[in-house]
Protein backbone atom coordinates (compact mmCIF):
# COMPACT_ATOMS: atom_id res chain seq x y z
CA UNK A 1 0.00 0.00 0.00
CA UNK A 2 1.18 3.50 -0.78
CA UNK A 3 -1.27 5.57 1.25
CA UNK A 4 0.33 8.92 1.89
CA UNK A 5 0.34 10.38 5.35
CA UNK A 6 2.27 13.45 6.52
CA UNK A 7 5.97 12.76 6.15
CA UNK A 8 5.36 9.59 4.16
CA UNK A 9 5.82 10.97 0.64
CA UNK A 10 8.79 8.62 0.14
CA UNK A 11 6.18 6.17 -1.16
CA UNK A 12 5.84 8.44 -4.18
CA UNK A 13 9.54 8.22 -4.96
CA UNK A 14 12.10 11.02 -5.00
CA UNK A 15 10.78 14.50 -5.84
CA UNK A 16 11.45 15.47 -9.48
CA UNK A 17 13.11 18.76 -10.36
CA UNK A 18 10.52 21.53 -10.32
CA UNK A 19 12.59 23.66 -12.68
CA UNK A 20 11.59 22.01 -15.95
CA UNK A 21 8.64 19.58 -15.83
CA UNK A 22 8.89 18.53 -19.51
CA UNK A 23 11.04 15.81 -21.04
CA UNK A 24 11.92 14.65 -24.55
CA UNK A 25 8.31 13.63 -25.23
CA UNK A 26 7.16 17.27 -25.50
CA UNK A 27 9.65 17.79 -28.34
CA UNK A 28 8.34 14.69 -30.10
CA UNK A 29 4.76 15.92 -29.58
CA UNK A 30 5.56 19.38 -31.01
CA UNK A 31 7.24 17.78 -34.02
CA UNK A 32 4.27 15.45 -34.60
CA UNK A 33 1.59 18.13 -34.20
CA UNK A 34 3.37 20.68 -36.41
CA UNK A 35 4.09 17.99 -39.03
CA UNK A 36 0.45 16.91 -39.13
CA UNK A 37 -0.72 20.54 -39.36
CA UNK A 38 1.57 21.10 -42.37
CA UNK A 39 0.27 17.92 -44.01
CA UNK A 40 -3.36 18.84 -43.28
CA UNK A 41 -3.05 22.41 -44.56
CA UNK A 42 -0.92 21.96 -47.67
CA UNK A 43 -0.83 18.27 -48.60
CA UNK A 44 -4.37 17.00 -47.99
CA UNK A 45 -7.10 17.58 -50.59
CA UNK A 46 -9.92 20.01 -49.93
CA UNK A 47 -13.32 18.42 -49.47
CA UNK A 48 -15.47 19.67 -52.37
CA UNK A 49 -18.79 20.23 -50.55
CA UNK A 50 -17.58 21.73 -47.25
CA UNK A 51 -14.52 23.53 -48.61
CA UNK A 52 -11.31 24.23 -46.67
CA UNK A 53 -13.23 24.48 -43.38
CA UNK A 54 -13.47 20.68 -43.43
CA UNK A 55 -9.80 20.64 -42.39
CA UNK A 56 -11.07 21.35 -38.85
CA UNK A 57 -11.75 17.61 -39.00
CA UNK A 58 -8.04 16.99 -38.33
CA UNK A 59 -8.10 18.80 -34.98
CA UNK A 60 -11.68 18.58 -33.63
CA UNK A 61 -12.42 14.81 -33.50
CA UNK A 62 -8.87 13.78 -32.42
CA UNK A 63 -8.95 16.35 -29.60
CA UNK A 64 -12.42 15.25 -28.51
CA UNK A 65 -11.59 11.55 -28.69
CA UNK A 66 -8.26 11.79 -26.87
CA UNK A 67 -9.62 14.20 -24.24
CA UNK A 68 -12.83 12.35 -23.52
CA UNK A 69 -12.08 8.66 -24.00
CA UNK A 70 -8.35 8.56 -23.22
CA UNK A 71 -8.01 11.49 -20.80
CA UNK A 72 -11.18 11.10 -18.79
CA UNK A 73 -11.14 7.32 -19.22
CA UNK A 74 -7.72 7.14 -17.58
CA UNK A 75 -8.86 9.62 -14.93
CA UNK A 76 -11.78 7.35 -14.03
CA UNK A 77 -9.66 4.19 -14.19
CA UNK A 78 -6.93 5.65 -11.96
CA UNK A 79 -9.59 6.92 -9.55
CA UNK A 80 -11.01 3.41 -9.30
CA UNK A 81 -7.51 2.07 -8.65
CA UNK A 82 -7.03 4.69 -5.92
CA UNK A 83 -10.29 3.73 -4.18
CA UNK A 84 -9.27 0.08 -4.35
CA UNK A 85 -5.57 0.23 -3.43
CA UNK A 86 -5.21 3.70 -1.82
CA UNK A 87 -2.11 4.23 -3.93
CA UNK A 88 -1.37 7.96 -4.08
CA UNK A 89 0.30 7.61 -7.44
CA UNK A 90 -3.07 6.60 -8.91
CA UNK A 91 -4.64 9.73 -7.41
CA UNK A 92 -1.95 11.96 -8.92
CA UNK A 93 -2.32 10.22 -12.29
CA UNK A 94 -6.09 10.75 -12.20
CA UNK A 95 -5.59 14.45 -11.47
CA UNK A 96 -3.03 14.79 -14.27
CA UNK A 97 -5.05 12.92 -16.85
CA UNK A 98 -8.25 14.79 -15.94
CA UNK A 99 -6.63 18.20 -16.27
CA UNK A 100 -4.92 17.38 -19.59
CA UNK A 101 -8.15 15.81 -20.86
CA UNK A 102 -9.98 19.01 -19.99
CA UNK A 103 -7.54 21.01 -22.15
CA UNK A 104 -8.25 18.62 -25.04
CA UNK A 105 -12.00 18.83 -24.54
CA UNK A 106 -11.73 22.64 -24.43
CA UNK A 107 -10.11 22.55 -27.87
CA UNK A 108 -12.91 20.28 -29.10
CA UNK A 109 -15.58 22.63 -27.68
CA UNK A 110 -13.92 25.67 -29.26
CA UNK A 111 -13.21 24.20 -32.70
CA UNK A 112 -16.55 22.38 -32.96
CA UNK A 113 -18.69 25.54 -33.10
CA UNK A 114 -16.33 27.09 -35.67
CA UNK A 115 -16.88 24.04 -37.87
CA UNK A 116 -20.60 24.01 -37.06
CA UNK A 117 -20.99 27.60 -38.25
CA UNK A 118 -19.78 26.64 -41.72
CA UNK A 119 -21.72 23.37 -42.00
CA UNK A 120 -24.91 24.00 -39.98
CA UNK A 121 -25.01 27.79 -40.21
CA UNK A 122 -25.07 28.00 -36.40
CA UNK A 123 -22.30 28.22 -33.80
CA UNK A 124 -24.12 26.05 -31.28
CA UNK A 125 -27.24 23.96 -30.88
CA UNK A 126 -28.55 22.50 -27.64
CA UNK A 127 -28.81 18.97 -28.93
CA UNK A 128 -27.95 15.83 -26.95
CA UNK A 129 -24.32 15.42 -28.11
CA UNK A 130 -23.23 19.03 -27.69
CA UNK A 131 -25.11 19.68 -24.45
CA UNK A 132 -23.94 16.50 -22.72
CA UNK A 133 -20.34 17.19 -23.81
CA UNK A 134 -20.60 20.65 -22.25
CA UNK A 135 -21.93 19.03 -19.06
CA UNK A 136 -18.91 16.70 -19.04
CA UNK A 137 -16.61 19.72 -19.37
CA UNK A 138 -18.26 21.30 -16.31
CA UNK A 139 -18.14 18.02 -14.38
CA UNK A 140 -14.37 17.65 -14.87
CA UNK A 141 -13.84 21.37 -14.23
CA UNK A 142 -15.75 20.82 -10.96
CA UNK A 143 -13.51 17.83 -10.22
CA UNK A 144 -10.43 20.07 -10.49
CA UNK A 145 -12.05 22.83 -8.43
CA UNK A 146 -12.93 20.26 -5.75
CA UNK A 147 -9.31 19.10 -5.67
CA UNK A 148 -8.16 22.68 -5.21
CA UNK A 149 -10.63 23.28 -2.40
CA UNK A 150 -9.74 20.35 -0.11
CA UNK A 151 -6.46 20.65 1.78
CA UNK A 152 -6.33 17.19 3.33
CA UNK A 153 -4.68 14.90 0.72
CA UNK A 154 -6.59 11.78 1.74
CA UNK A 155 -10.01 13.43 1.73
CA UNK A 156 -9.20 15.20 -1.52
CA UNK A 157 -8.20 11.94 -3.21
CA UNK A 158 -11.25 10.03 -1.98
CA UNK A 159 -13.91 12.64 -2.77
CA UNK A 160 -12.49 13.51 -6.17
CA UNK A 161 -12.12 9.82 -7.10
CA UNK A 162 -15.85 9.32 -6.54
CA UNK A 163 -16.63 12.39 -8.66
CA UNK A 164 -14.30 11.16 -11.40
CA UNK A 165 -16.10 7.82 -11.55
CA UNK A 166 -19.37 9.68 -12.11
CA UNK A 167 -18.01 10.86 -15.46
CA UNK A 168 -18.09 7.29 -16.84
CA UNK A 169 -21.87 7.06 -17.47
CA UNK A 170 -21.80 10.55 -18.98
CA UNK A 171 -19.00 9.55 -21.39
CA UNK A 172 -21.03 6.49 -22.44
CA UNK A 173 -24.12 8.67 -22.88
CA UNK A 174 -22.17 11.14 -25.06
CA UNK A 175 -20.85 8.30 -27.19
CA UNK A 176 -24.30 6.83 -27.76
CA UNK A 177 -26.19 10.15 -28.01
CA UNK A 178 -25.84 10.36 -31.81
CA UNK A 179 -27.55 6.97 -32.12
CA UNK A 180 -30.34 7.52 -29.58
CA UNK A 181 -31.34 11.10 -30.34
CA UNK A 182 -31.92 13.27 -33.38
CA UNK A 183 -28.90 15.50 -33.39
CA UNK A 184 -27.12 17.82 -35.81
CA UNK A 185 -23.80 16.27 -34.81
CA UNK A 186 -22.87 13.63 -37.40
CA UNK A 187 -22.38 9.96 -36.61
CA UNK A 188 -18.81 8.61 -36.74
CA UNK A 189 -17.39 8.53 -40.26
CA UNK A 190 -14.14 6.75 -39.35
CA UNK A 191 -14.72 4.67 -36.20
CA UNK A 192 -17.71 2.67 -37.49
CA UNK A 193 -18.33 -0.93 -38.56
CA UNK A 194 -18.37 -0.15 -42.31
CA UNK A 195 -15.62 1.45 -44.42
CA UNK A 196 -14.56 4.98 -43.40
CA UNK A 197 -16.26 7.68 -45.52
CA UNK A 198 -12.99 9.39 -46.47
CA UNK A 199 -10.48 9.39 -49.31
CA UNK A 200 -7.22 7.55 -48.52
CA UNK A 201 -5.27 10.85 -48.24
CA UNK A 202 -7.78 12.27 -45.78
CA UNK A 203 -7.87 9.05 -43.81
CA UNK A 204 -4.06 8.99 -43.55
CA UNK A 205 -3.96 12.61 -42.36
CA UNK A 206 -6.69 11.86 -39.83
CA UNK A 207 -4.83 8.81 -38.51
CA UNK A 208 -1.62 10.84 -38.19
CA UNK A 209 -3.52 13.67 -36.46
CA UNK A 210 -4.99 11.17 -34.02
CA UNK A 211 -1.52 9.76 -33.31
CA UNK A 212 -0.03 13.26 -32.89
CA UNK A 213 -2.76 14.20 -30.39
CA UNK A 214 -2.13 10.99 -28.49
CA UNK A 215 1.61 11.79 -28.28
CA UNK A 216 0.78 15.34 -27.14
CA UNK A 217 -1.56 13.96 -24.47
CA UNK A 218 1.13 11.57 -23.18
CA UNK A 219 3.77 14.34 -23.11
CA UNK A 220 1.46 16.71 -21.21
CA UNK A 221 0.35 14.03 -18.72
CA UNK A 222 4.00 13.15 -18.01
CA UNK A 223 4.77 16.82 -17.31
CA UNK A 224 1.60 17.35 -15.29
CA UNK A 225 2.29 14.20 -13.24
CA UNK A 226 5.75 15.54 -12.35
CA UNK A 227 4.14 18.79 -11.23
CA UNK A 228 1.68 16.82 -9.07
CA UNK A 229 4.58 14.87 -7.55
CA UNK A 230 6.44 18.08 -6.67
CA UNK A 231 3.30 19.46 -5.05
CA UNK A 232 2.78 16.26 -3.05
CA UNK A 233 6.33 16.47 -1.70
CA UNK A 234 5.87 20.16 -0.86
CA UNK A 235 2.61 19.38 0.97
CA UNK A 236 4.40 16.73 3.01
CA UNK A 237 7.26 19.10 3.73
CA UNK A 238 9.84 16.67 2.34
CA UNK B 1 -18.00 25.22 -56.65
CA UNK B 2 -15.83 24.89 -53.54
CA UNK B 3 -16.87 27.38 -50.81
CA UNK B 4 -14.28 29.98 -49.82
CA UNK B 5 -14.19 29.44 -46.05
CA UNK B 6 -10.51 28.85 -45.26
CA UNK B 7 -10.64 31.50 -42.51
CA UNK B 8 -12.71 29.13 -40.36
CA UNK B 9 -10.10 26.36 -40.26
CA UNK B 10 -7.32 28.93 -39.86
CA UNK B 11 -9.07 30.37 -36.80
CA UNK B 12 -9.75 26.86 -35.44
CA UNK B 13 -6.09 25.82 -35.84
CA UNK B 14 -4.91 29.06 -34.24
CA UNK B 15 -7.32 28.59 -31.31
CA UNK B 16 -6.12 25.01 -30.79
CA UNK B 17 -2.47 26.13 -30.87
CA UNK B 18 -3.17 28.90 -28.34
CA UNK B 19 -5.05 26.58 -25.94
CA UNK B 20 -2.46 23.78 -26.05
CA UNK B 21 0.42 26.26 -25.87
CA UNK B 22 -1.12 28.18 -22.97
CA UNK B 23 -1.78 24.95 -21.10
CA UNK B 24 1.84 23.78 -21.54
CA UNK B 25 3.06 27.19 -20.32
CA UNK B 26 0.73 26.93 -17.30
CA UNK B 27 2.39 23.63 -16.32
CA UNK B 28 5.84 25.21 -16.62
CA UNK B 29 4.70 28.30 -14.67
CA UNK B 30 3.21 26.28 -11.80
CA UNK B 31 6.37 24.15 -11.60
CA UNK B 32 8.50 27.32 -11.54
CA UNK B 33 6.38 28.65 -8.67
CA UNK B 34 7.48 25.71 -6.51
CA UNK B 35 11.10 26.68 -7.15
CA UNK B 36 10.39 30.02 -5.49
Amino acid sequence: MYARFPGNSRALGPPPSPLWPFDWSIGLAAFAVIGVAIRAIWFTPIEARQGPAQKIFYVHPPSAFVGMYVGFGLMALASGVYLWLHDDRADLLAESSGEVGLAFLTVALVTGPIWGKTVWGAWWTWDARLTSTLFLWFLVAGYLVLRGAIEDPELRARYSAVLALLSVPLILFIHLSVYFFRTLHPMPIVFKPSEPSLTPEMLTTFALAFLAMLILYIALVRARYRLALVRAHVEDGS
Amino acid sequence: MIPDNAIYFEVAYAAAAIIYGAYAVSIWWRAARFRR
